[in-house]
């Protein structure tokens, strides 16, 4: 919902006219009515931007009819109160642009401005204005209760209510030229102080403690202080020659499914991500080079990603020649409904290893590598968006099949990894209600992630409403039950469940 | 689970909080007087290019990918487009938008905030005056933008009329 006003397009043509010319046209036009009111009122008045402006017609002969002094100091007063009622409204919407988010306008003007002022205009003269680096964002804060037997499995960290602060997320967007463009994006985050980890050798959970001493504090270091880190959700450069071609080179989200490309907190429906994308079915970013692009076959949009990456990084660096490879295709529309169609894939291999003072294989004493995990993994997925008027339908569907090589498998919580499939598949309903910016929606999920301590995998159920308080800022919040599945394993029943409530308060800035 | 009942009590208040929350950011939410609404005159607006553009008309579909920075390219090697939109709110944006983009003012706005989200690029440069936005046009390679039809030139082509709700060839 917009509290935006405007006037006619009328209006606003004899609003550019007042701004450009001011009082001047306007006492001007007072003036006129002085030898003539009768023929020439018609031209004060706010004209059809569709009619070609109607200059003043010479004075009549006819005799001028009785005017007092009074009612020219009327009409005089009446012309200033619309002289000020246009200025303002000006004014207001000057102000409206300079604020506005979706809109890089007055830079741009001036530069074109500029341009054409020098006489020099052309696309270089815009490449400047471009080159601009532009910041922003979106944040969400807001609280989380979580609750039930699958807590009191230890995973969660508490289950008291907790105020919670999301995502602090900025981009820093630079385009130096008309197909250049860098896109940096970090989560600012309080972590690591207080979040745990857990060593899936030593089996152990680690609670992490970042207070330190400030020794530049000015009462000599008897002030502590918590550092934070920062995430950096991507860093890459795009080189945009063609709507067909491009290429990315650098640190990707990875183009799948929807969630991973919505990615924010203001664009996703629902507050709670997929399993998909919490157990990273997909890997969520890789480095390496991707080729994107589109095919207009309009009303139908063809969009493709083609990649070659590090992989999964189970370290920081890929031990081998043999990249990961991944695609993308989607086929969308927004008439005569929104309807996108999507399918991705996925395949690579990935290493953990580690460093041991030992014997090496010629026998004597030195550095050793050892692998510890070696993995090959192929994923796949579809997805599905519908939009018709105030329906919004989002489905994900990701398979995971991951196989280890010689016995070099991962951990958790101390055990093993069989070689597995896992999937996850879910719906997500939502509907824009005509008043209170209200957007209920309901969501199902169900999950195969095989684990020994969790069972063979989870259903979930929920819903929430989202409240649209204005273009940029949002209240979503969400509930939802997962419940412990064994669907075809044959081994104890696992009967956990889980509660979940959230609220989030997410802006876009 | 062994909680005292002051905790379930504190969780109450919070969902009671919560709930209250989500009643005031509701009526918060309360849908305004919006500028679709107030200036939804049906005016003709003229959807105009640069000379140097290949093309002599534009459709409607062209029309929304080209200004949902779909489409960057002008066909038959005519270069990347440069499009010059009205600000946010003024009578010419909505009534495009509505024709258009068959969006009101929210949806445009949440299009690109979603765009910008996902990395997907920011919205086109905005020009406050038409008859500015008809020099820019004129002026440089590539541009397209739309403009109340009184405020024609010569120097710029006319590739698509905007009248009556409909997109209509020149």
């Amino acid at each position: 919902m917009t509290r935006r006003t405007s006037a006619p397009l009328g209006w606003m043509t004899l609003a550019v006219v007042v701004g450009i010319s001011g009082p001047t046209q306007l006492l001007c036009a007072q003036a006129v009515p002085l030898a003539a009111p009768a023929a020439a009122q018609p031209a004060l008045e706010p004209s059809s931007s569709t009619d070609t402006p109607v200059p003043a017609a010479p004075a009549a002969p006819t005799p001028a009819p009785e005017v007092t002094f009074e009612q020219l100091r009327g009409q005089l007063e009446a012309m200033r109160e619309e002289l000020a009622a246009q200025r303002a409204e000006l004014d207001r919407q000057k102000a409206h642009n300079d604020a506005s988010n979706t809109s890089a306008g007055t830079d741009a003007q001036e530069a074109a401005l500029a341009a054409l002022a020098s006489g020099t205009a052309g696309g270089s003269e815009l490449a400047t204005d471009e080159s601009m680096l532009r910041v922003y964002g979106f944040a969400d804060t807001g609280m989380q209760k979580v609750w039930g037997s699958l807590y009191d499995t230890g995973l969660s960290l508490t289950d008291a209510s907790n105020f919670v602060l999301g995502n602090v997320n900025l981009y820093f967007d630079a385009k130096p030229d008309d197909r250049w463009r860098a896109l940096i994006e970090v989560r600012l985050t309080l972590f690591p102080n207080g979040a745990e980890s857990l060593d899936a050798k030593t089996n152990t959970f680690t609670t992490h403690d970042t207070t330190i001493f400030d020794y530049t504090s000015s009462v000599g270091g008897f002030t502590s202080v918590r550092w934070s880190a920062l995430i950096l959700e991507r860093a890459h450069i795009d080189y945009t020659p063609y709507d067909a071609f491009n290429v990315r080179v650098g640190y990707f989200l990875t183009p799948y499914g929807i969630w991973n490309v919505d990615h924010g907190s203001p664009t996703r429906i629902m507050l709670r991500a997929p399993f998909s994308v919490t157990a990273e079915i997909f890997p969520e970013r890789q480095t390496g080079v991707d080729a994107f692009g589109r095919f207009l076959f309009l009303p139908w949009e063809l969009g493709y990603h083609l990649y070659v990456s590090n992989g999964r990084e189970l370290d920081a660096v890929d031990y081998t020649e043999d990249k990961s490879v991944g695609a993308r295709v989607y086929l969308s529309t927004r008439r005569p409904i929104g309807l996108q169609l999507g399918a991705s894939f996925f395949h690579g291999s990935a290493q953990q290893r580690s460093k041991t003072v030992g014997s090496t294989s010629t026998g004597t004493l030195g550095i050793v590598r050892v692998i510890d995990v070696d993995q090959t993994e192929s994923a796949a997925g579809a997805d599905l968006s519908i939009d018709v008027d105030a329906l919004r339908i989002r489905s994900e569907y990701a398979m995971n099949l991951t196989q280890y090589n010689n016995g070099k498998r991962a951990l958790f919580a101390g055990y093993p990894l069989a070689d597995a499939v896992r999937m996850d598949a879910y719906v997500v309903v939502a509907y824009r209600l005509p008043w209170l910016g209200l957007e209920p929606l309901v969501l199902g999920e169900i999950v195969r992630y095989p684990t020994l301590l969790l069972g063979e995998g989870f259903v979930t159920g929920g819903g929430g409403i989202n409240v649209y308080l204005s273009q940029a800022t949002t209240l979503r919040t969400l509930y939802s039950y997962i419940r412990s599945e064994n669907f075809t394993l044959h081994g104890p029943q696992r009967d956990y469940g889980m509660h979940t409530l959230a609220a989030r308060l997410v802006m876009a800035f | 689970m062994n909680q005292r009942p002051t905790a379930w009590l504190r969780s109450g208040v919070l969902l009671v909080l919560l709930l209250g929350s989500l009643l005031c950011a509701g009526l918060a939410g309360l849908p305004q007087p919006t500028a679709h609404g107030q200036a939804a005159r049906d005016e003709t607006l003229a959807v105009i290019v640069n000379r140097a553009v290949p093309v002599r008309s534009l459709s409607a579909y062209e029309l929304e990918a080209i200004f949902t920075q779909v489409q960057r390219d002008w066909p038959s090697g005519g270069g990347r487009i440069l499009v010059f939109n009205h600000p946010p709110g003024t009578a010419a944006r909505t009534f495009f938008d509505r024709v258009v983009l068959r969006m009101d003012a929210d949806q445009v706005g949440r299009f690109w905030i979603d765009k910008r989200v996902r990395g997907a690029g920011l919205p086109p440069r905005v020009v406050s005056s038409s008859a500015i936005l008809v020099r820019i046009v004129a002026s440089l390679a590539g541009a397209v933008g739309y403009v109340p039809r009184a405020e024609l030139t010569p120097e710029v082509r006319v590739v698509a009329w905007i009248s009556g709700g409909k997109v209509l060839a020149p």
